[in-house]
């Protein structure tokens, strides 16, 4: 189920410096931009009728599942797969993790068994196909970087 | 009301950053992992630009935890022997992949636990210092092999040439006899 509309949460700091939290909510819209514009003008609106001051906020906007399946017998939420890259100058390496990996991307053989991902595992494979690279950005909103370094087990 | 901070925020170190090697335990690499992730998150760093530095660095100790650079020198190993193998024995090394973790190089044939001390290819240093010593040895012995049929010997011959000249008389020059007698006794024979 998607939620119909976004949250706007916001924090407010009066003159003894303590916070307060406000929250609204403005209609869903695909374009973000606009939301943006909707809730900084709510916001304008409570700062004519509030003496604390607007220090942030967040807009969340939630979807939830319809019925989701029961998770697989070895689903663990302890576990998680960080894919690591490059950036193509090799001056910076992210990664991404992935929770409760399947067994089956993990090599099988050797002393990184259960440790280290096979590159040449169909879920690795597939994973890399969707070119994730090209559609994400690192936390600072750089281009993600391009080059799979190697994928490994983290508990 | 006093808060306790157990964060302190650091600044990330500014390249270049030294390396060194080091041992570590496989089976721990996933602790090793979490813990470096944890000191990944943002708040243990001063700023952003901080922040992100620090990432990189620690994503990139765990690559190392997952890429050690002990495969590295091993594979640089097997390059040399590879070099070594096709040189004196003319092994002929063939390759698939393109040296991707989604692809990576596949070398055959598997370096062998024990060399073969028999095997090697007639394009090779092992096979041209074999044939040599078969030239040298029939030259010397006059015993003939698989290479060289010739029975006669190099001594042999030697004796004959200083034989004939004496015994015949054609040559009565002491120069040239004394210089044959030379070059006998330089090599030897």
């Amino acid at each position: 189920m998607q939620s119909p509309t976004v949250a706007i949460e916001s924090y407010w700091r009066d003159v003894e410096n303590r916070d307060a939290q406000l929250t609204l909510h403005v209609p869903f819209s695909h374009d973000l931009a606009a939301v943006r514009s909707a809730a900084l003008a709510a916001l304008d609106v409570v700062k004519g009728i509030s003496d604390a001051v607007l220090v942030g906020y967040k807009l969340i906007w939630r979807a939830t599942i319809d019925d989701p399946p029961e998770p697989s017998l070895g689903a663990d939420l302890t576990q998680f797969l960080g894919l690591f890259y490059r950036s193509d100058d090799e001056t910076t390496t992210e990664a991404i993790w992935i929770p409760a990996p399947v067994g089956a991307v993990f090599e099988d053989e050797g002393v990184y068994t259960g440790i280290r991902a096979l590159a040449t595992s169909p879920p690795i494979v597939a994973f890399l196909a969707a070119s994730v690279q090209d559609i994400l950005s690192t936390p600072e909103g750089e281009a993600f970087p391009q080059t799979y370094v190697v994928g490994g087990l983290r508990l | 009301m006093t808060r306790l901070n157990l964060v302190r925020k650091n600044f990330a170190p500014l390249p270049p950053l030294d390396c060194e090697m080091c041992d570590f335990d496989v089976q721990m690499v996933p602790f090793y992992l979490g813990a470096l992730w944890l000191r990944a998150q943002k708040y243990w760093w001063v700023d952003q630009e901080n922040a992100a530095r620090a990432r990189s660095y620690l994503n990139e100790q765990m690559v190392r935890f997952l890429m050690p650079c002990g495969a590295d020198i091993v594979a640089a190993t097997d390059r040399v022997y590879r070099l070594l193998d096709s040189t004196l024995n003319g092994r002929f090394w063939d390759w698939t992949g393109s040296g991707t973790p989604e692809d990576p190089y596949v070398i055959t044939p598997e370096i062998p636990i024990v060399p073969d001390p028999e095997y090697y290819e007639y394009n090779s240093m092992h096979n041209d210092l074999n044939s040599l010593m078969l030239y040298v040895r029939n030259l010397v012995t006059g015993s003939p092999n698989v290479l060289v049929s010739d029975t006669r010997n190099i001594r042999q011959q030697f004796d004959d040439i200083l034989a004939a000249i004496e015994a015949g008389g054609t040559f009565d020059d002491d120069e040239i006899i004394s210089k044959l007698e030379a070059i006998i006794l330089a090599l030897g024979v």
